[in-house]
């Protein structure tokens, strides 16, 4: 059986409200997973446990005591460590982890446990409820660590016994230890019952119920064939041996390389406007924008795939010229690199129609990234890898190594080249199909095909850095954090590592005896919001503070900017990206130009380094407010339109409404709360995260969101609308119907929670 | 969850800077789109074109899209990025 826990809060949470309060959810990427895993259990006919109130813990603790009884050999296979406390003689615990990129597996009982630790499995609750649990923010005994804990039960046995010699003064503790103990042992005795395992779970499964059946096989190799699970398929011989086909390349399509006898083919591409092609690019250093530069192009064209090998300059008239032809259609991948390289090239790319990639961002933008390979079994069910198998393997998209290239890799690599040619043709017929039913076409051609050469254009052009501007700027930073270093150091009376946070923390809880917040594995938290929460404990904090953020400013945008600046350009040229955000957003890369500091003032210096070339200006054009307007355009809210009609300040209109005063009187802090509500609204910050931001309380702060809702009740509307149309087909979708599905929707209240604010 | 009105906003944007890069090109100007961040875009253009880079900035982003509320484009210049905001 596979138990799994719910979101409900357990017995835990309501003992103690701070239990796994630095649990973040689990990331949308994993969360997504659960509902295939178990579809795959259930069609392997495992029973799958979940209890509300209870952690998945309890019921593995409860069903394994169970078994234990009736005699049975008990496995549990867990990452988590704390199922230790379970073993026995018949109950083993595997914990699976990777090394050096295999799986090993360790294997714990009764006697394995007393081996590591030199506790018994039972007694490791208590040490557990003296060390506590940073990871589920159990608090355990402040000061008490993994050491002292271990031996501490290895005298005593018990929390309880323990305590009774410390009561009866037969105790042999350290003063300061027994202080500790003392002082904490109600948080002693909690810690202990929060990281107990229940195992009384009342479920109602019995024991017999949970043996092992057939899977139903057709399902579970339907499931794997989904998700190119093919190893497993072969693992637990899920097909007949027979019934795998030999794939064989040229069924698919022929390969024909080109040379100057049989280039008619290029004038039927023109013919037909349509020209389908992938570029084999490979790394070289150079001076180039983008260090890469092209090795062939392959063509598609009527079941047959064309290759032409690129010498430098080498390009074809004939080519070039449909590569240039904006009423000849281009159909490729990746394209806005392919602009910037064919610029380098001296061609410049026009009639830009599909690209595959941005096609697959634009049918579910929850991906990082959309290899070919993936979109190739996801859209049109081929298996690049099958194929290229009988040419020695799969080379991946970009390890294309060049040194020491081997016949055989050269081959490999050719007909991978060829696949994805033949792959994005194959592609674009179901693709363009599916943004069709999605009402996704018009976004996809209006928008978004025509600005991969914009971005190409922003990369190419790039943007002049003074470099050595920016080194001097560095060395100032520098020489300020050396001065702030020996203020860190006077105010703590000794030299030591800044940078080391175990080093730091001995000096901040042991040697200045600041309160401890949190601890780790290794030693204290020494966290930004640990440092925050000291501030006023003393001033050495604010300093050390200060110079964490000059120390990163240095490394990540002096340092971190200078090697992208290219030699001969003395620009920065980076990749702006249209397929990774969630909402459709414009990203960049190598470097990030769009996260260099704005607000303080020693993080926005580092702009000045950035210059118009002599003769030239810089014209900075700013939406005002883009994201108010286009809420008061969907909700079609009347006060709100009103207000920016009217060329009111929005804000400050928030403000007298949800404050009830005129307008007039709206006080400058009234004003800033209002700001800040209608960025939550906007940003869908809870009203938690409002109450932070303004320094108010909870409440209060929920006050100011309800009062905003009635009086913009447009807004309401609109937010449960939302709602609504997501619960009901799955995604949400903008103006322009760029979608974003919401996963594991309907069975839960996390997005209504995310949306309530 | 807020993608509706972010991601709005994000193609509001995009279709903004196809019209600049089109309008510009149309206009012959040597003016170039350099940076996007976020609801901002910088452009880097001659002194001399500087005016017709402006009308054609307030014109293509005001009226990239056609709202129920008029969309407002505030815009500054300098020859470093520091100084432009």
């Amino acid at each position: 059986m596979v138990a799994f826990d719910l979101k409900a809060p357990t017995a835990r949470h309501k003992m103690y409200e701070g239990y796994k309060a630095n649990r973040k959810g689990m990331p949308n990427e994993l969360a997504e997973q659960m509902p295939i895993l178990k579809d795959i259990l259930q069609a392997m006919n495992i029973t799958i446990i979940e209890k509300e109130g209870y952690e998945a813990d309890d019921i593995l603790g409860t069903i394994a005591k169970r078994a234990e009884k009736e005699k049975l050999e008990v496995t549990i296979v867990s990452g988590d460590r704390d199922t230790f406390q379970l073993t026995s003689n018949h109950i083993k615990v595997r914990i699976p982890h990777t090394k050096v990129g295999k799986t090993e597996v360790d294997i714990f009982d009764e006697a394995a446990v007393k081996e590591k630790y030199g506790v018994s499995p039972k007694e490791l609750i208590e040490v557990k409820g003296l060390m506590g649990d940073t990871s589920d923010n159990i608090p355990g005994v402040p000061g008490i660590g993994e050491k002292t804990a271990l031996e501490l039960i290895k005298k005593y046995h018990s929390i309880e016994k323990l305590y009774e010699a410390i009561e009866k003064n037969k105790d042999d503790l350290k003063p300061k230890t027994k202080e500790k103990l003392v002082e904490n042992k109600e948080l002693a005795e909690l810690s202990r019952t929060l990281g107990t395992i229940n195992i009384q779970v009342p479920i109602q499964e019995k024991i017999e119920d949970l043996e092992k059946k057939e899977w139903q096989k057709e399902a579970v190799f339907s499931k794997f064939k989904e998700l190119n699970f093919n190893r497993f398929i072969e693992r637990f011989h899920l097909q007949e041996e027979g019934a795998k086909e030999e794939k064989n390349i040229h069924d698919l399509f022929e390969i024909v390389t080109i040379s100057e006898e049989n280039k008619e083919v290029l004038t039927q591409i023109k013919q037909a406007k349509q020209c389908i092609y992938y570029l084999a690019k490979e790394k070289e250093e150079s001076s180039n924008i983008i260090q890469k530069v092209i090795k062939a192009i392959y063509l598609y064209h009527n079941k047959k795939v064309y290759e032409i090998k690129i010498e430098k300059n080498g390009w074809n008239d004939l080519l070039k010229e449909i590569l240039e032809d904006e009423q000849i259609q281009k159909y490729g991948y990746h394209l806005s690199e392919d602009y910037v390289l064919f610029k380098q090239a001296g061609i410049n790319l026009q009639g830009i129609y599909f690209d595959a990639e941005i096609a697959a961002y634009d049918l579910n933008p929850s991906n990082s990234k959309y290899p070919l390979e993936e979109l190739a079994s996801q859209y049109v069910k081929i298996d690049i890898a099958h194929y290229l198998e009988a040419f020695g393997g799969n080379v991946n998209q970009n390890t294309q190594i060049t040194l020491f290239q081997t016949q055989d890799n050269m081959e490999v690599q050719k007909h991978q080249n060829a696949i994805f040619a033949y792959i994005i043709g194959k592609l674009q017929e179901v693709m363009l199909k599916e943004l069709e039913e999605n009402d996704t076409i018009e976004l996809f051609q209006n928008i978004e095909m025509p600005l991969v050469k914009v971005l190409g254009d922003m990369q190419y052009e790039g943007i002049y850095v003074d470099k050595e501007e920016l080194i001097n700027y560095g060395n100032k930073l520098k020489e300020e954090i050396e001065n702030l270093k020996q203020e860190i150091y006077k105010l703590c009376e000794e030299e030591f590592n800044i940078n080391s946070t175990q080093q730091l923390g001995i000096i901040l809880f042991e040697k200045l005896k600041l309160p401890v917040y949190k601890k780790t594995k290794t030693g204290y938290s020494t966290d930004v919001d640990i440092l925050e929460k000291l501030r006023p404990e003393h001033p050495v904090i604010e300093k050390i503070l200060e110079y964490r953020g000059l120390v990163k400013l240095n490394s990540t945008y002096i340092e971190g900017l200078l090697p992208y600046i290219n030699k001969e350009t003395h620009k920065i040229h980076s990749y702006f990206h249209q397929t990774i955000t969630a909402t459709g957003r414009i990203s960049s890369t190598e470097p990030n130009l769009q996260n260099i500091p704005t607000r303080q003032e020693q993080g926005k210096q580092i702009r000045k380094a950035f210059k118009a070339k002599e003769g030239n200006i810089f014209i900075d054009a700013d939406y005002s407010q883009i994201e108010l307007r286009i809420l008061a355009h969907i909700s079609g809210d009347e006060n709100m339109r009103q207000a920016f009609w009217n060329e009111e300040d929005i804000h400050k209109q928030v403000a007298s409404k949800v404050f009830e005063v005129p307008l007039n009187e709206v006080t400058k802090e009234q004003r800033g709360a209002a700001k800040a509500v209608n960025f939550g609204i906007v940003y869908g910050i809870s009203g938690f995260g409002l109450a932070e931001q303004l320094k108010i309380s909870r409440k209060k702060a929920e006050g100011y969101i309800q009062q905003y809702l009635n009086k913009y009740n447009g807004v309401k509307k609109f937010m449960d609308d939302i709602v609504e149309e997501a619960k009901e087909k799955g995604y949400v979708e903008t103006l322009f119907h760029r979608r974003r599905y919401i996963p594991e929707l309907s069975s839960n209240n996390y997005m209504v929670r995310q949306f309530r604010l | 969850m807020n993608t509706p009105i972010q991601g709005t906003a994000a193609d509001i944007m995009k279709i903004a800077m196809i019209k600049v890069f089109e309008n510009l090109q149309k206009e012959n100007l040597h003016a170039k789109i350099i940076l996007q961040i976020h609801d901002e875009l910088l452009i880097e253009c001659k002194k001399e074109e500087k005016e017709k880079v402006k009308q054609i900035l307030k014109e293509s982003m005001e009226q990239a899209m056609k709202l129920e509320v008029p969309l407002e484009v505030e815009m500054s210049e300098a020859t470093n990025w520091y100084e432009v905001k």
